[in-house]
Parts: structure tokens; sequence; C-alpha cells
């Protein structure tokens, strides 16, 4: 048996940004920048490490939002045009670089990039989730699910029929995405409120994971603290952050992402180059945005940037691998000695901060893998949940504390005074919609249906955990009110026409093409029976 | 004549070529979908008489809450003609701790609010307590009146429980280093997309 465990997992998620409406959308850049830097980087490092027959064992969450952009028709010619163009302004940097040595390697390295991505995503013919799917099939990531639209259960949950909705919904779209039903489900911004595991249990979801006072705050006080799952009272496992391999990895600071050696995220050309050049590859309303092309490293506390020196910055993500390494590997032996078991380390991750936040992380990911696979003495074993529960199915009772992995670890940041308002509205189409479920139960009527499905994803979008993110953080707070605004909007004129038996049918028509987010739900999700 | 044939031939299979390729250049066609107008507001009121709790950490609460213009009507045929304005308005926060459902014994404590209120956030101060809110109104002659009950809420734990199972007894080298006593870690949170710029 090995001394310990080390559970990597991977949080990937967006929310639904499809604008079909729009030619150019700012928010769909988000999803474009995240597939470049982050989704197919991330497959790409676990070819190569399976290529040279390197074990990987990585926990994947892919949020049901996000696959389902990834699945999406639109989606993919969309994510192509803005390739091609990144591609075309890469090449053009090439030139334009040509006689300055420092810029010209950065250049050449963008280039060489994008060449490669789009040979991945052709590959593919554009669809991720056949990526992520093959990399499943191949053992290498346990892929789970994530609540339907990344709802913040804990105050989105007044009504259980709303966590069961969005729990159920989960689970069928990655069913019918990737052959399989999930074993695990990544509470969205680990927001977990005592009872919800009851739903999870349901659904044969066997773990979630909770910041560490979730579980490290759980009754009775639990034997391991973090370094063991809990079971809560409907049986399903906890899993709890480890808060050092955390900071290292996340804080800006003292973790590894600020190496002065690592790139600095924000020099980007769409900000630095002349107007009347970067034109083409910025927002068409003239508005400077980000392309990815950024030239510079993070060089030090200062506003005087150097070149980006791609070497340097390989060689310091070894290290800081090695580091990683280092530490867990004392962390595990420490702990080793005292326990009856070997311990996990769970070190949960937002999937962006790899490859978008912290350029060199998947160059870090994929160090980290080789050098625990060269080392002879085998220091610990990466592992899934799934593959720990399988082998300790026996854990300690206890009901973790309400929490979340959000600033200060409970609800405040979902809750304050830039966002409170939604709830009212989001609660009250909630008990509208459970009602029109109820009462619609038996329904036939094809255009009846259509419309109850309609109004019950309207609701799911508008319950998305992202728009009151949004609303606090304080940019595009008005795209976020908007789209809370707009979907609960449409839910409200839905549910007037199904009761007035009354459905404007083009109207209808459109609201299916542009939100069109889990194609065959079904609005009977949202029922009481059974709850 | 065969050398004009050939021509206007090749005309057509030029012209055909061309289409083609441009047709494919195009490969995202913007889609004549109905553009977005102002949006309009939500509703201001949902008729409904209602108060809920949610909580936002071990030491507050936050509640909303809504009465109807028919409930202040009732409000005023019982207690007479003015008593809504010779009234205050109040919140009566219950603790319920160990005691589910008993508003009888359950020790509370009011906040004076005003009318034009329709929420508030309250400083409980006490983690792993269990509240109920009332909203009502302070009577000069009938004293406190109930309006809406809200939902009944749990503030969460703010450190290790004190409660020890006997089968898995604590081990002490597990919770060091595991960060406890330093509370939840400030300033970790999902650094999501849209973070702004600096």
């Amino acid at each position: 048996m090995p001394l310990g465990y080390v559970a990597l997992v991977l949080h990937a998620h967006l929310p639904y940004v499809r604008h079909p409406e729009e030619e150019y959308s700012l928010a769909e850049k988000w999803y474009h920048e995240a597939v470049t830097e982050t989704y197919i980087p991330l497959l790409q490092m676990i070819h190569r490490l399976l290529g040279d027959r390197v074990p990987v064992r990585l926990t994947v969450s892919l949020s049901p939002p996000l696959a389902s952009m990834m699945a999406d028709d639109f989606m993919q010619k969309r994510y192509l045009r803005y390739l091609e163009r990144l591609r075309e302004l890469a090449a053009k940097e090439v030139w334009r670089t040509r006689n300055d040595p420092r810029f010209h390697l950065v250049a050449r390295m963008y280039q060489k990039k994008f060449e490669e991505i789009y040979r991945t995503y052709s590959y593919y013919r554009g669809n991720l989730i056949t990526a992520f799917r093959e990399l499943q099939e191949e053992g290498a990531i346990e892929l789970i699910t994530c609540a339907a639209t990344h709802g913040y259960l804990p105050l989105i949950g007044l009504q259980r029929e709303v966590v069961r909705a969005q729990v159920e919904v989960a689970v069928h779209n990655h069913l019918r995405l990737f052959g399989r039903p999930p074993a695990g489900l990544w509470l969205p911004e680990c927001g977990y409120n005592p009872g919800d595991d009851a739903i999870l249990k349901r659904y044969n979801i066997k773990y979630f994971f909770l910041d560490a006072h979730g579980v490290l705050y759980a009754t009775p006080r639990p034997r391991y603290s973090i370094f063991a799952p809990v079971v809560t009272p409907s049986g399903v496992a906890a899993f709890g952050r480890d808060l050092e391999s955390s900071e290292q990895v996340w804080s800006a600071q003292e973790g590894y992402p600020g190496d002065f050696d690592y790139r600095e995220f924000y020099r980007d050309i769409g900000y630095d180059l002349d107007y009347e050049y970067i034109k083409p590859y910025i927002h068409p309303s003239g508005l400077r945005v980000d392309t990815g092309l950024k030239y510079y490293r993070i060089t030090g506390k200062t506003d005087w940037k150097e070149p980006y020196v791609p070497e340097w910055a390989s060689e310091k993500a070894k290290i800081h691998a090695g580091n990683f390494l280092f530490n867990r590997e004392h962390q595990i032996k420490y702990l080793a000695t005292y326990m009856d078991r070997p311990p996990i380390v769970v070190c949960p991750y937002d999937a962006e901060l790899f490859g978008h936040w912290w350029f060199e992380g998947p160059q870090w990911l994929e160090f980290l893998f080789r050098q625990v696979a060269s080392l002879a003495h085998q220091p610990f074993v990466f592992i899934t949940p799934s593959d720990y529960l399988e082998r300790f199915p026996k854990n300690q009772p206890a009901t973790p504390c309400m929490s979340s992995w959000g600033n200060n670890g409970y609800n405040e940041v979902w809750l304050d005074g830039a966002n409170d308002w939604i709830y009212r509205h989001l609660h009250n189409a909630a008990e509208a919609m459970i009602n029109l479920a109820n009462r619609f139960m038996a329904l036939q009527d094809e255009l009846m249906q259509r419309a109850l499905n309609q109004a019950a994803r309207e609701l799911l979008l508008a319950q998305s955990s992202d728009w009151a993110f949004i609303m606090k953080t304080g940019t595009m707070v008005d795209y976020a009110v908007g789209r809370t605004k707009r979907h609960l909007l449409n839910f409200w004129k839905l549910k007037e026409g199904i009761e007035q038996k009354n459905i404007d049918k083009k109207w209808l028509e459109e609201l299916e093409e542009i939100d069109n987010i889990f194609p065959d739900l079904n609005y009977r999700v949202f029922a009481s029976e059974g709850i | 004549m065969g050398l004009v044939l050939t021509l206007i031939l090749l005309g057509i299979a030029a012209g055909i070529l061309y289409w083609y390729f441009t047709y494919k250049r195009k490969p995202v066609e913007k889609k004549h979908l109905p553009v977005k107008q102002a949006t309009p507001e939500l509703p201001a009121r949902y008729g409904k008489d209602q108060i809920v709790a949610l909580v936002k950490d071990p030491y507050w609460l936050y509640v909303y809450w809504e009465i109807t213009p028919e409930k202040k009507a009732e409000f005023e045929r019982r207690y007479g003609p003015g008593s809504w304005e010779a009234s205050q308005p109040i919140l009566r926060v219950y603790d319920l701790t160990g005691a589910a459902f008993d508003f009888l014994h359950a020790p509370y404590f009011e906040i004076a609010i005003t009318d034009a209120a329709d929420n508030w956030y309250i400083h409980v101060g006490r983690p792993q307590s269990t509240f109920c809110i009332d909203l009502g109104r302070y009577h000069p002659q009938h004293g406190f009146i109930v309006l809406v009950r809200s939902n009944i809420v749990t503030t969460p734990a703010d450190q290790p429980s004190k409660v020890i199972n006997p089968l898995w007894p604590p081990l002490e080298a597990c919770w060091q280093g595991a960060g406890v006593g330093k509370g939840p870690v400030p300033g970790i949170s999902s650094p999501i997309l849209v973070q702004p710029r600096r």
C-alpha cells in the first residue's frame, strides 16, 4: 500500500454565454479564451503524458453549461472563427517582430501554440466532448458533474425542488454527453447546505468536495481532519480541500503563479500596440480587449516589465512542481506516521487558473506528473475520490458545516448589497415553476410542453451563480444584471402564456434557439413529487 | 464554335468555384435573430405576503419580505382605521436553538425597522443556532401583531465541533497543520475570467 494519496481536482466552468444574436460578444470571448488557454492545453498535456506512458489520474469537473457549449454546433463554429483570427494575428506578429529577437521568440512561441491548438481542435472536429470522453475511457481522468447551471445551492435552494432540479438535470446531461453517470458532483463554489447531500444520494452521487472548514467544523469532530473523507447522514462522502497545497497554487502573491519569470497577464498587445494595427483583433467598436498575446514576464513588483523568456518560465514550472512534490511528500510522510490508514490530500482548483491566469499552469501539472512517475520510492499515488472510496469504504459519519470556498468561507460573496436583490425574484420564480410542474404533470399538448420546458430552461439559466458573482466583482455588471432579468422575464411571460393556454409559437421558437441549453429537458424535474 | 463553348463552360466552372469558395469562407453566418430590446423591469411585487430568511455567515442573516395591500387593509379592518400608520414595523427574531418550534418559550430580540424597507441584514452573532423571524407591527394598544413568519434557518459553525465520537477519536497530528484556528482562508474565490483588469 502506498504511503498516501493526492487527489488533484480541476473544476472547469463558465456560464452559458452563447450569443447567436450578436456578431461579437465579450462574454463569448471568455469561452474562446478558456478553450485556447486552458481546456485544449490540458488535453494536450494529458496526451503527451500518456504518450510517454506516464500514469495520469486526475478528477475533472465539467459544469453542464460548459459541456453544453462544447457540444454546441454554433459555439464550435464561432470558436473556429476566433482561432483563425488568432492564428492570423500570431503570423502578423511573427513578421512584425522579425527584427527584435526578444519579442520574436515569444511571438513564435504563440504561433506554434495556436497552430497546435488548431490541430487538436481539428482532430476532434471541434467537439471537445469527444476529447474528454476519450480520456475518461483511457482511465486518465474521472469526469464528474456540477449543478445544472452552477446555481449556488445554499441560497437558491429555498425550495428542495430547486436543488433536486439542479442535480437531476446535471446528472442527466452528463450521462447524455459522456455516456456514463457521474460518480461525483462538484457543488458550485463548494457551496454546501446540510441536507443537500440527501438529494445527491438519490442520483447515485458518491462524493462531493468542501472547503477545509466545511469538514473541519463537521459534527462530530472528524478523526483525520481533512485527510480522509467523512460520510454525510445520507451516505455520500465529503472530501475537504487541503489548505496548504491550495495556497501554494492559488495565491497570486505567495503562490507559484506570482513568480517573476512567469508571464505577466496584464500586458497584452490588445492594449499595447498601435490602434490601427491591432484594430481588426479587438472589439469591433474599437474597445481594446485582451488578444491573448502577452509578451512580458512579471519581472517584479513594478510597472516596468521585461520580455518573457519561455525557457526560464519552463524551468520555474519545473522547480515549482518539484517543490509541490517535496511538500506533499513530507506532509504525507508525517501524517502517515500517525494515521492508521494512508492520508489523502485533496487539491481542488478552478481549471481556468491553469493556462488562463497562470500561463505556465499546464506545464507545472505536466512536470508534476512526470516527476512523481520518475521517482523509484513512490512518495504518494495520484488517486480519484472514487478509487479512494473503493479502497476505503468505511469512513467516519459526520455532518459537514454549511460552507463555501468563497471569500470568508460562507455565503457572503453571493449575498451582499450588490446582489441580494436577485433572491426575491429567483425564489418567487422557482415557486411559480414548481406550481406549474405540479399542475401540468399529466399534460399531453406538445406546444404547452415545449413552453413549460423553456420556462424551466429560463429559470435554470437565471439561477447561475455567476450572475451574483459578477455583480459582486463589479466588472460587466450590466451583463449579469441583464441576463438575470432577461431569463426571469422570459420565464414570467412563458408562464402567462401557459396559464392562458395562449402560447406565442414564433417567440417560443426564437427562445428555444437562443437559450438552447439542455435540449431534452423535461419541466417535470421541478415537480414536488417525491420531495 | 468549339472555342466559344469551351470558354462558356470554363466561365461556368469558374463561377461555381468562386461561389463555392466565397460561401465556404464564411463559416459562421450571423443569425438574424431578434435584436434585444431594452430590458423591462422585473415585478416589484409578487402579490404574496411573505418573509424569507437566508443565512449569510455564522453571525448574520438576511431577510426580504413583501406585504400586500390586502394584508394592510385586513390589518386596518381588524385594529381600526389608521392603525397601520399608528403602528411601527418590527422584526422579531426568535432563537429556536434546541427547541425547534417552541415559539412560546424561545428567547427573541426585536429590531425596529421602517416602512420603506423591504429587506434587512440581521446581526444574530450566534453560530450553530436556529432562528425564525416574524415581521409584525407594534401597536400602542394591541402590542406586537404578527404579519408574516419566515422559514427557519440555522447558522453554520465557526469552529471545530466539541462533539467527539468515541469510535473516531480525533488524531492530534491530523489537526495540526490542517489550517485549524486560521479559519477560512480569506480571498480565495473563483477567479473566473471576468475579474477586473488591474
